[in-house]
Order: C-alpha cells, then sequence, then structure tokens
C-alpha cells in the first residue's frame, strides 16, 4: 500500500514523456525508504560527504603524526626524503590529477546520460590509477631493494651507500666520500654479535679497526645485518657493545678520507658524536619511512578501492544493471575519488619536497 | 520521469494480512512478515536489524560479566584464587574490551537508536538499509574477531592497548584482537552516517528540528562523536597491528617515535567514546522522564544543545587522561579547565530532569524507577570525574580503583541503566508484548543496590591507595574488595532477573497496546505494537510539538490498556512541506 504511493510520488519528474531525459539521464531506481528522487539523491550525497568526514579524519590522524615527527627530526627527515624520487612523485601527481579530469567527464557523461562516454571515461580513469599503482610499485621495490623499508632489514648506511653510487659522490650529508671507506662504514654499521668481541678492543688500538670494519662488513652482506638488527632482538648489552664499536670506528669515514691522523682522543670525541649522530639519523630515517609507507600505503588502499568500485559500476553499466542507470552512483564515486587525489595532493609536497 | 521500483531486502515484503495466513487475527508486522531465516539474516530492516544487535550484544554482555566476575572472584583474596596472574591480566582485558567495543560503544545505538530514530523521525527505515546490515555484520565480523583473540591467546595489555607494551612486548593474539576492534570501528562508522542522513534527510513533513525527540538530537550528537572520532582510533589501532606484523615503527621509542603520541590519538577518540556511551542514554532518560511525568521536558531547547555541546567539549578534553604522562604542564591545566566546563552542559540536563518531574503526575513504573536510579547514579558518577579532571587531585587518584569506580558509575549506572530502562520502555513496541511489571520493579531496584554495593567501596578502596589492574594487594584493602564482590554478585542476579522474564514475555507475555504508556511520539501514537513492516501506514504529519503533554493527561493511567493520548490538534499550524 504504502509502497505503491511511494512508487507515485516523485516530486520532480524531469522531462517526464522524453525517452531520453537528458537531465538525469536514465529513470533512477527509487528505494522504498524515501519518498521521491530527490529526497534519495540527497541522502546519498549527504552520505557519501559525512563518509568523507570519517576519510579526513582517517587520514587527519595520519598528517598530525606526520607534523609531529617532523617537527621534532626535521633534518634526519629532509635527509631521509632524497631517496623518494621527486620524478616518479612528480609524473604520479600528474597521473592522478589526469584521472580527476576524466573522472569529471564520466560523472558528466553520467548526468547527461551517454552511456559509452561515461564507460570509456571511467576506463581512463581505471587505467590511470593503475599506472598510479604501478609506478608506486616501481618505488616501493626500489625501497625494499635500498633496504629502506622499516624493520629487521632496515639499512641506512647500505642504503646511503647505494644512493651515493647512484647519485654521485658528494650529494650526501654524512655519507662517506670514496667507495673504499664507504664499505668500511657500512661494515661498522653492520656488525653481528659474532664480531663483538673482537670489536671491543677495537678501542684499544685503532689501527685494527680497519680489518674489523672489513670483518663486519662482511656479515653484513649475508643480509641479516644493519642497522635495523642492532635495534630488533639484541640483547642491551650486545646494543652497547655494538654503539661502542660505532663511535669507535665511525669517524674513519670521515677522519681517515679527509684528515691525516688526529689523535686519539680528538678521534673518540669527534667519534662518538659523529656515530651518535649517524646512529641517530639512521633510526629517524626508518621513523621517516614508516610514515611514508603508512601513509601512502594507505592512500594505495584507497586507489584500489577506487578501481574496484569503478569496475563495478563499468560492468554493472555494460549489462545494463537497473542500479546504475542513473548518474548518482557515479557521481559517489566521483566524490570518493576526487578524495583520493586531494589526499595524494597533500602527500606528495610532504613526503617528496622536504626542504 | 519514470520511476522504478529498486527492491531492498526486507523492504519488498508488502503481503498484506491476507497472506500471512497462519494468524489471521494478528495484524502483518515486522516480526510475523516473514519467517524463513533469510529474511532475518538478510534484512534491510532497520527493527529487525535492531532485534538481531539485541541478541548479539546481549549474548557479549554475558561473556564481558562473566570475565568481570572473574576479576571479581579472584579479588576477594589479596593473593589471588586461582588465576595466575597473566589469566588475571589477560581477564580484566577481556572484560574492558568486550564491554566497550563490542558493548557499551554499539549497544544503545544499534539497539534502540536503529529501532527508534526511523519511528522517531516518521521514516519508513533509515536512509541507507543495507549499510545498516553491513554493519550488523561488521560488528559481528569484528566481534568474532575480538572473541577469537580473547579466547585463544589472549590480550593483556588492558583495553587500552599502550605503546609500547602492546605493540613490542605483548604477547598473545593483540594483532587479531586489533583487527576485530578495527572492523568494529567501520560498523560503528556506517551505523552513524546513516543516522545522520536519516535525521537531516527523513524527518516527516512538520518535524523540525525542534520538534524532534530529545533522543534523537542526543543519538545526532553521538552519530558526529562516531564520524569524527572512530577513524582515528581505527587507524591508531591499525597503526600498533602493522607495527606487530611489518614493523613500521611509528610509535616505537627507538626509532624516536612517542608512544604518548598513542595515548593523544587513542584518547582523541576514545574519550569522546565514552560520550558515544553515554549521550544515547541520556537521550533515553529524557523519553522516559517526559512519559512517566506527562510533561514536556523542562527547557527542551537547552537540553538539545547541551547535547551539542557535551559532544563539542567532549572532543577538547582528551588531554584528562594523561596528567600522569610527558604532556605538558600547560596543556594539561587546559584540559583540566575544559573537562571542568563539561559538567555545565551534563549539569543542564540533570538539572532540567529534575525540574520536569518536579510537579509532574509521576508514574512509578519500571523505566522510570530505571531512570530515576540513573540520575542518581549519573550524578555521582560525573562530580567525581571532577576530582579527576583537577590536576593534583588526579595525581594522586590516577590509575587507582577511584577512576575504575568513576567509569563505573557513568558506564554501568548510566550507560547500562539507561539501556535497561530503554529496554523496558520500548519492549511493548518491539516485541508487541508487555513485560510483567512486578518483576521490572523488583529487578531495577536489585540492580540499583548490586551496583552501588559494587562500585561504592571503589572509590573508597581507591582513595586509600588500592591502583587498578593489580593482581596482588595489601591485605587491607580486602574488605572493600569482598565487599565489592558481594555487590557484584547481587548486580549479576539483577541482571539475570530481566533475561529470564524478558524473554517469557517474548512468547507467554501480555499483548501490548500501541501506546501503554500513554506517551506523546510518532512511535506510540502512529506506529502499531510491533510496527508494521513499514513503520507507518501513511507518512505522518507533524503539526505538534515535541512532548506536547496537556493538563489533561495529568493522572491517566496507563496501565496497559490502551491510554486516551491527546493527539495535538492538526489545524494548529500550517504544515511546512
Amino acid at each position: 500500500m504504502s509502497l505503491r504511493r511511494m512508487q507515485s510520488a516523485t516530486s520532480k519528474p524531469h522531462g517526464d514523456g522524453h525517452a531520453h531525459d537528458h537531465h538525469h539521464g536514465a529513470p533512477q531506481p527509487l528505494s522504498p525508504q524515501f519518498e521521491d528522487i530527490d529526497q534519495q539523491n540527497e541522502s546519498y550525497i549527504v552520505g557519501m560527504w559525512t563518509f568523507l568526514v570519517t576519510e579526513i579524519m582517517f587520514f587527519g590522524a595520519l598528517f598530525f603524526t606526520y607534523s609531529l615527527y617532523r617537527t621534532l627530526y626535521f633534518d634526519a627527515w629532509v635527509d631521509a626524503h632524497k631517496f623518494l624520487d621527486i620524478l616518479w612523485g612528480t609524473l604520479n601527481t600528474f597521473i592522478l590529477l589526469t584521472s580527476s579530469l576524466t573522472m569529471v567527464l564520466a560523472v558528466w557523461a553520467a548526468q547527461q546520460g551517454k552511456k559509452w562516454l561515461m564507460i570509456s571515461m571511467l576506463a581512463v580513469t581505471i587505467l590511470c590509477s593503475f599506472g598510479f599503482l604501478g609506478i608506486k610499485y616501481i618505488e616501493y621495490s626500489a625501497k625494499f631493494e635500498e633496504k629502506l623499508f622499516p624493520g629487521k632489514n632496515f639499512d641506512y648506511v647500505t642504503a646511503n651507500r647505494m644512493y651515493k653510487e647512484h647519485h654521485g659522490a658528494g650529494h650526501v650529508k654524512g655519507v662517506a666520500e670514496s667507495p673504499a671507506t664507504a664499505d668500511e662504514a657500512h661494515g661498522d654499521e653492520s656488525h653481528t654479535d659474532d664480531s663483538h668481541a673482537g670489536e671491543a678492543k677495537a678501542e684499544e688500538s685503532h689501527s685494527e679497526t680497519a680489518s674489523h670494519g672489513e670483518a663486519g662488513h662482511g656479515d653484513g652482506e649475508h643480509g641479516d645485518g644493519g642497522h635495523g638488527n642492532k635495534l630488533h632482538g639484541k640483547t642491551e648489552i650486545g646494543m652497547l657493545m655494538s654503539k661502542k664499536t660505532n663511535f669507535d670506528n665511525q669517524p674513519k669515514e670521515g677522519f681517515n678520507g679527509m684528515m691525516a691522523e688526529p689523535t686519539q682522543a680528538i678521534a673518540l670525541a669527534n667519534t662518538d658524536r659523529e656515530a651518535q649522530k649517524e646512529a641517530a639519523r639512521g633510526r629517524r630515517a626508518q621513523l621517516f619511512f614508516s610514515v611514508y609507507f603508512a601513509m601512502t600505503g594507505l592512500h594505495g588502499v584507497h586507489v584500489l578501492v577506487g578501481i574496484l568500485m569503478m569496475s563495478v559500476i563499468i560492468w554493472m553499466r555494460v549489462v545494463d544493471h537497473i542500479a546504475v542507470k542513473d548518474y548518482m552512483p557515479t557521481e559517489l564515486v566521483g566524490l570518493y575519488w576526487h578524495f583520493v587525489d586531494i589526499v595524494w595532493i597533500f602527500l606528495f609536497p610532504l613526503m617528496y619536497l622536504i626542504s | 520521469m519514470s520511476v522504478t521500483t529498486f527492491k531492498s531486502p526486507g523492504l519488498e515484503v508488502e503481503k498484506g494480512p491476507q497472506s500471512t495466513g497462519a494468524d489471521e487475527k494478528e495484524p502483518v508486522n515486522y516480526l510475523n512478515v516473514s519467517n524463513t531465516i533469510a529474511s532475518w539474516l538478510l534484512t534491510g530492516d532497520h527493527k529487525r536489524i535492531a532485534f538481531m544487535y539485541l541478541i548479539g550484544i546481549s549474548i557479549v554482555f554475558f561473556l564481558g560479566g562473566i570475565a568481570a566476575g572473574m576479576v571479581r572472584l579472584e579479588l576477594t583474596s589479596p593473593k589471588g584464587q586461582w588465576l595466575s596472574s597473566e589469566a588475571y591480566n589477560k581477564m580484566f582485558s577481556a572484560h574492558g574490551i568486550i564491554m566497550v567495543f563490542l558493548f557499551l560503544v554499539p549497544g544503545i545505538p544499534a539497539i534502540i537508536g536503529n529501532f527508534l530514530i526511523p519511528l522517531m523521525v516518521g521514516a519508513r527505515d533509515l536512509a541507507f538499509p543495507r549499510l545498516n546490515l553491513l554493519s550488523f555484520y561488521l560488528w559481528l565480523a569484528g566481534g568474532l574477531m575480538v572473541l577469537t583473540a580473547l579466547l585463544f591467546g589472549g590480550v593483556d595489555t588492558g583495553w587500552t592497548f599502550y605503546t609500547p607494551y602492546s605493540s613490542i612486548y605483548a604477547n598473545g593474539n593483540v594483532t587479531l584482537c586489533l583487527f576485530g576492534i578495527f572492523t568494529l570501528g567501520f560498523s560503528s562508522i556506517a551505523t552513524a552516517i546513516n543516522f545522520i542522513v536519516t535525521v537531516h534527510k527523513m524527518r516527516a513533513p512538520g518535524l523540525t528540528w525542534f520538534r524532534l525527540p530529545l533522543f534523537v538530537w542526543a543519538m545526532y550528537a553521538t552519530s558526529a562523536l562516531a564520524i569524527l572520532g572512530t577513524p582515528v582510533v581505527a587507524i591508531t589501532l591499525l597503526l600498533v597491528a602493522v607495527e606487530r606484523t611489518i614493523g613500521l615503527g611509528i610509535f616505537s621509542p627507538e626509532l624516536g617515535g612517542d608512544p604518548v603520541l598513542f595515548q593523544h590519538l587513542f584518547w582523541f577518540y576514545s574519550h569522546p567514546a565514552v560520550y558515544i556511551m553515554i549521550l544515547p542514554a541520556l537521550g533515553i532518560i529524557n523519553e522516559i522522564i517526559a512519559a512517566s511525568c506527562r510533561k514536556r521536558i523542562f527547557g527542551y531547547e537547552f537540553v538539545a544543545f547541551s547535547s551539542i555541546a557535551i559532544a563539542t567539549f567532549g572532543f577538547i578534553v582528551w588531554g584528562h587522561h594523561m596528567f600522569a604522562t610527558s604532556q605538558s604542564m600547560y596543556s594539561s591545566m587546559v584540559f583540566s579547565v575544559i573537562s571542568f566546563l563539561v559538567a555545565i552542559p551534563s549539569a543542564v540536563k540533570v538539572f532540567n530532569w529534575t525540574a520536569t518531574i518536579y510537579k509532574g503526575s509521576v508514574d512509578f513504573n519500571t523505566p522510570m524507577l530505571y531512570a530515576l536510579s540513573f540520575i542518581g547514579l549519573f550524578t555521582i558518577g560525573g562530580l567525581t570525574g571532577l576530582y579527576l579532571s583537577s590536576l593534583a587531585t588526579d595525581i594522586h587518584l590516577t590509575a587507582t580503583y577511584f577512576v575504575v569506580a568513576h567509569f563505573h558509575y557513568v558506564m554501568v549506572g548510566g550507560a547500562v541503566t539507561a539501556f535497561l530502562g530503554a529496554l523496558h520502555f520500548w519492549w511493548p513496541k518491539m516485541t508487541g508484548k508487555m513485560y510483567p511489571e512486578f518483576w521490572g520493579k523488583i529487578s531495577a531496584l536489585v540492580v540499583f543496590i548490586g551496583f552501588n554495593v559494587t562500585f561504592f567501596p571503589q572509590f573508597i578502596v581507591g582513595y586509600v591507595g588500592m591502583p587498578r589492574r593489580y593482581h596482588f594487594y595489601a591485605p587491607e584493602y580486602q574488605i572493600w574488595h569482598i565487599l565489592s564482590t558481594a555487590g557484584a554478585t547481587i548486580l549479576g542476579v539483577g541482571m539475570a532477573i530481566p533475561v529470564c522474564y524478558l524473554t517469557y514475555s517474548l512468547f507467554k507475555g501480555r499483548k501490548a497496546p500501541q501506546n501503554p504508556w500513554g506517551a506523546i511520539g510518532l512511535e506510540w501514537t502512529h506506529a502499531a505494537s510491533p510496527p508494521d513492516p513499514h513503520n507507518f501506514l501513511e507518512t505522518p504529519v507533524v503539526t505538534w510539538e515535541a512532548y506536547e503533554y496537556t493538563k489533561e493527561d495529568h493522572g491517566h493511567g496507563h496501565d496497559g490498556h490502551d491510554a486516551p493520548v491527546t493527539l495535538p490538534k492538526p489545524e494548529k499550524e500550517e504544515v511546512k512541506v
């Protein structure tokens, strides 16, 4: 009874009598809980915006985290962000902005009832999204390769060395000047438990450190050495020892390369400070990459969800499913997609353009 | 333009009375309209979803209650009874996690709110019935994940999941539990979006914002809190889970991450979550008091805005959970002052209820008994909150049983009491059956006594220094713990009585009239008990103010028979559609 009343209750029949209504496209299905189409459409729009508010808060927590840590560890973050490839980032920004344009066109086509234009525009949007994710994949795998994914395998020194090899010497602060010393530095950073006993002695005999460094380097090559290893899963004494040896050995990268032998006392004092700085910078860099992967990863998941929704709409539209004959589903996905774009518009400068 | 019917699950059933052959005399309603299991599990009807929530939430409430009982039994002796300390930690964590995330947060909104909001705003259903069903299944999935985590492996972090304990050190099934809570968050968000859209867009003609029942205002404020807060805690707990699994160390102190940041993000949701739990309760009390005193709520607009004010202030006081951390002293001072401000809108409500009761013709039915005990307990809970929001006393009272007693006065004495009141008040509407009034009054009394015996001693034992979450304690505290456990036993009995007679009444209860309380409100005056699958046979047109009880209403008996309700005169005002 009430249902029948509902069915006839369209308040604003746009262009009734026309087979091709060019404003709202196809006949709109009306869910029985609504009085009329306008109420239904407004409800959908309000619902989507409310959902986007939750999304803003969702990312908002991460942006807050980002800004806190960036303020606290600004130098380390400037240093760490150099590993992000601005070219890829810019290209991705361009791709996403293009996809926003095609999305707008898709929504417009849906409103005009132009079925195939809408489908093709959505398809282009999906292509763009895959392009975006593809580039993200390239970037992510590069990070894995450079040992910049946080966790046990995180190794900032190796990463720095690789970066330097690719970008030429003198580019990077706090990284060795010559390949040989870089290797040593890496060794120093990646001592494993086995080498500790020997390294304790290194304090006494400075000359021994080079060979120890080599040994350490060898261990590091096995893959489980490195910075991350020191942070996780070592006993406290182990950590202390490795720190100590670091303080001792670290400076060689600076001093051996550039200066004549300094007196031992000065060397120790300076090395302490330098090594501590270096270790801290590595840890902060790991924090940076934690935030980077959390934020871009979450954004990537949103892109995936967008692809899923667009694919469903395309498929349903191709088989002429009643639910998508109308422009509203496309409009809602469009709102969502613009939100995803805007998040990236914030992410790009915050991650790639720190200075 | 042509309009086609879009079939939504549950709503397409429009068989009419003639097709329900079996019981000819009973008009079609949402319960008897179809009886297949699929018609329940795939329903889009907000009333059926509310009913499924009622069953599910009652079960988890029972489980959380068992965990609480174990904790209380364990604490009767200063050296513990039979649990290991680890098992004890897992037990109180299970109690907290179940009660907060599975019971209190979804409880009143998903059961009472789900059932009532469309009825109160004169709509056929919520705006998005399938989203509503999805939220139920998200709740179910999240709940099962949490329960699995708690039963297999257990979680001993407490319900707060503080890092770095939860992220680095805690054993057990913390990750699964966190994913479960993450899923539950989406359930909350879905429900909240539905409520907000429904209140904005689906109100019946003539039902302006200031004609809405105050319960709807409260639910609106609650939904706004859920929308703004839930995503933050969802992402925060997700980050902890991610730190445990793939090693992103955002809260890791080793990397320079800040565990206090976790606390900030956690309480940014979890303090408003306290209002997510209590605001619907505050809304319920308005409805019960207005109907049982037969008066318009004193200062309707103030009460409505006090809900909004509580929601607003509730968002900027989270720091009062961190007075004893590294938080700066100055922000603590600001948080302290704002926390005091929350007392103002809360007090507005309490004073206005008191003023409503004053010179009303009060009917001491079961819901009203619950409402009266709510006012007392909520006041105690609220005022002891002020002890905790003042900086100096908080340093003494932080993490003691005083805190435990305080939030149980608000959560159990407030939210659970109001929930029980609401369940009794709307039971005739939900089920079409009357509950036995005598047993209802008995249970209200037993719950009130049991609750106070349980939690009042905890104020004292906390004040004299007993820390919360301790397994072993100094022997001089034992007497208070034994008192508390005795009270918990009474409280348990008080909770068991309604379960028995409500279940009984479901099958054997007296048939409920449409409006047993003679109350004013669309759900009473325009919808049958139980309501039609589409709530109203025709969309109501509202021409009267909220709670427009007239003088003649005073003293009308409403003892189960249809009380004559003075329906407002339709011509009173031009209806704006």
